[in-house]
């Protein structure tokens, strides 16, 4: 019966139904079905994984990022990134990838980042000459970097539903996300070299097309000069991230309470400080950042009934009975659980590989001797490649619609970057560091 | 039609988030300024969080937002597109049905409702104003029943439309500025 019903669950999910309804029915169906089940379960078990103070970091950081990408800050991190890097060969390629990540550390959603990235510098980079489906596939790809550098909505759902600490995952995320921008960036010059990538100096002002969009009134004397303007114009977007992981890293606050200070904190800067947002506007800020926070969170009160039946069926020792029985060595069993998330996520929503095997699969790399930060970022890692990954690569979609390019173009380009991306997680995989180091150096660990 | 039950279950969303983060800051501070934890604070913010998260679950389906993976499906002819829609929309109209009944009508073989169950057990540190006594988990679970009655309400709605060909007007709505970036 059970796998009947998760046969069901991936037909509707690959049939368009909300991923919300494809997993709540197939949850109530097991209830309903199973006489030794009483179906007060099926409201009971929505509660699981939301009675947790950890899970609030979510919607405290999704409104954080809401105010803030309201306040003009992914134009004032493009002009940034492009002074930093403009100048490089593959020029806007590599600005939309340190502008994603710049991004990515006031905004926790990979989806969030490419659209907003993509929506400041596609123009610009139709204009310099790059294709629609390189501009999809190099924003797509350096959008999930947002999922990994700190604050990070994936890591929040990780480790409320794995119990593992969040302020933990946010530190070990850095140093894999500073690693992913690395590679991301090296696969951009290397196209750049090989002149498949428009080299139009963007750096100069006289000549650059992004120059004139991004900075219409200042012409600086100098590079130098560039820069430091540019690090003032995005400054209180600079300054986020410092008061978050700061305040994580010394033990001063909780990833909750880091989200409820990025709030007050966007609050000042866009109410007061650069006065983007008038007070009625508040309102239609608010809803939207709960019904985002509903999306994701509605997801994780539906996996908790499907972690009821995975568990009362015994489904979870079975599986991990088979990936044993196929080797007792830890790397090589994390690792095919690694690929079966991967490809898992390039058929279905990441999001729903995520909540439906997480319950299963967190215990398995404790059980070798895995570093549970470590793990985690792993699977946070994978399930990312897996939302860039065709055939269904939600990052890809939006970045497709944002570069206005079609989906088979993006295809056509994308293969590289995902290969630097599964790069980075072959690294993380086989370097226990990246991730362990930063939150070995709190002591007593993160809260 | 009955657009003011839209209205006032988004205006408790929005109620609900604002008071999350009061209480939130106000917990920072307390604990990091003042020097004193509060004991009540995480678990306010916790049952705060389920009624905004049952709630908005049926504010996002209304405006269609829920995450869905349609590339395969938009290659489908409009009548089997359109069968599928109504088939979700009957869907939710169940899970709605489903959270109230299962929560507040259904009886265990002890005679009782979920919530029922629920209210025999009281939170540990947040108590009722007032008095000693901890505020009773059927309050939280309620939310669970308000959230499932709005879906449930949408849904039929939505289905009456499509039944009436009525145009929906759920699209589009005042309240909801869509984040436009900052381009």
């Amino acid at each position: 019966m059970l796998a009947g019903l998760f046969i069901l669950l991936l037909v509707l999910i690959l049939l368009g139904a909300p991923v919300i309804v494809a997993l709540d029915l197939v949850a109530l169906g097991g209830f309903l079905l199973n006489e030794e089940v009483s179906p007060v379960e099926f409201p009971k078990r929505m509660f699981t994984f939301l009675d947790s103070f950890g899970l609030l970091a979510l919607p405290y950081f999704v409104l954080a990022g809401e105010l803030l990408s309201r306040s003009g800050m992914s134009k004032k991190l493009v002009q940034l990134a492009n002074a930093l890097v403009g100048r490089w060969r593959g020029g806007l390629g590599q600005v939309s990838v340190l502008g994603c990540m710049a991004f990515g550390n006031v905004c926790g959603s990979a989806a969030a980042a490419t659209a907003a990235i993509g929506g400041v510098l596609s123009p610009s980079m139709k204009e310099a000459g790059y294709k629609p489906g390189f501009t999809a596939a190099v924003i797509g790809c350096s959008g999930i970097i947002g999922s990994i550098i700190p604050p990070s909505m994936i890591m929040i759902v990780y480790g409320s539903m794995a119990q593992v600490s969040i302020g933990g995952l946010f530190l070990a995320g850095v140093l894999p996300g500073l690693l992913i921008t690395a590679l991301m960036m090296g696969a951009v010059a290397i196209f750049a070299n090989a002149g498949r990538v428009p080299s139009a100096n963007v750096g100069d002002p006289s000549t650059s097309l992004t120059e004139a969009k991004c900075w219409p009134n200042a012409s600086p004397a100098t590079p130098a000069v560039g820069s430091l303007r540019a690090f003032l114009g995005a400054w209180d977007a600079v300054v986020a991230p410092v008061i978050i992981l700061g305040g994580i890293f010394t033990g001063f606050f909780t990833a909750t309470e880091a989200g409820v200070v990025a709030c007050v904190y966007a609050l000042v800067i866009s109410l007061f400080v650069r006065r983007t947002l008038k007070l009625r506007e508040l309102w239609g800020v608010l809803l939207n950042a709960a019904i985002t926070t509903a999306i994701v969170v509605g997801v994780i009160s539906a996996a908790g009934g499907l972690a009821y039946l995975i568990t009362f069926l015994r489904l979870d020792e079975w599986l991990r009975g088979a990936l044993l029985s196929v080797s007792d060595n830890g790397y090589v069993v994390v690792a095919l659980l690694l690929v079966v998330m991967i490809v898992l996520a390039m058929f279905i929503e990441s999001l729903a590989v995520l909540v439906v095997l997480v319950p299963v699969i967190a215990q398995i790399g404790q059980a070798f001797g895995f570093d549970p930060l470590h793990f985690g970022m792993l699977i946070v890692v994978a399930t990312q490649i897996g939302a860039v990954t065709p055939p269904v690569a939600v990052v890809l979609f939006v970045a497709t619609t944002v570069a206005d390019a079609r989906y088979d173009q993006t295809l056509r380009h994308c293969l590289p970057f995902i290969v630097a991306l599964l790069l980075g997680l072959v690294l993380l995989f086989f370097v226990p560091a990246l991730a362990t180091f930063l939150p070995g150096l709190v002591a007593g660990g993160a809260g | 039609m009955c657009a003011w039950v839209d209205h006032a279950v988004q205006a408790l969303v929005v109620v609900l988030f604002a008071a999350m983060v009061v209480v939130g800051a106000w917990q920072v501070v307390s604990r990091k300024v003042l020097g004193s934890s509060l004991t009540w604070s995480e678990e306010l913010q916790i049952y705060m969080h389920i009624w905004l998260v049952f709630l908005a679950v049926g504010v996002a389906y209304r405006h269609s937002k829920h995450i869905a993976v349609t590339f395969i499906v938009e290659r489908f002819p409009a009548v089997v597109q359109r069968g599928l829609a109504v088939f979700y929309d009957v869907s939710w109209l169940m899970l709605g049905l489903s959270m109230v009944h299962f929560s507040a009508v259904y009886q265990t073989p002890l005679g009782r409702t979920f919530l029922e169950t629920a209210a025999n057990n009281r939170s540990p540190s947040l108590r009722l104003p007032g008095t000693t006594e901890g505020v009773p988990y059927s309050y939280i679970y309620a939310g669970l029943v308000v959230g499932g009655a709005y879906i449930a309400f949408v849904a039929a709605r939505r289905l009456v439309a499509r039944a009436l060909r009525l145009d929906l007007e759920d699209a589009t709505d005042d309240e909801l500025n869509t984040v436009s970036g900052d381009a």
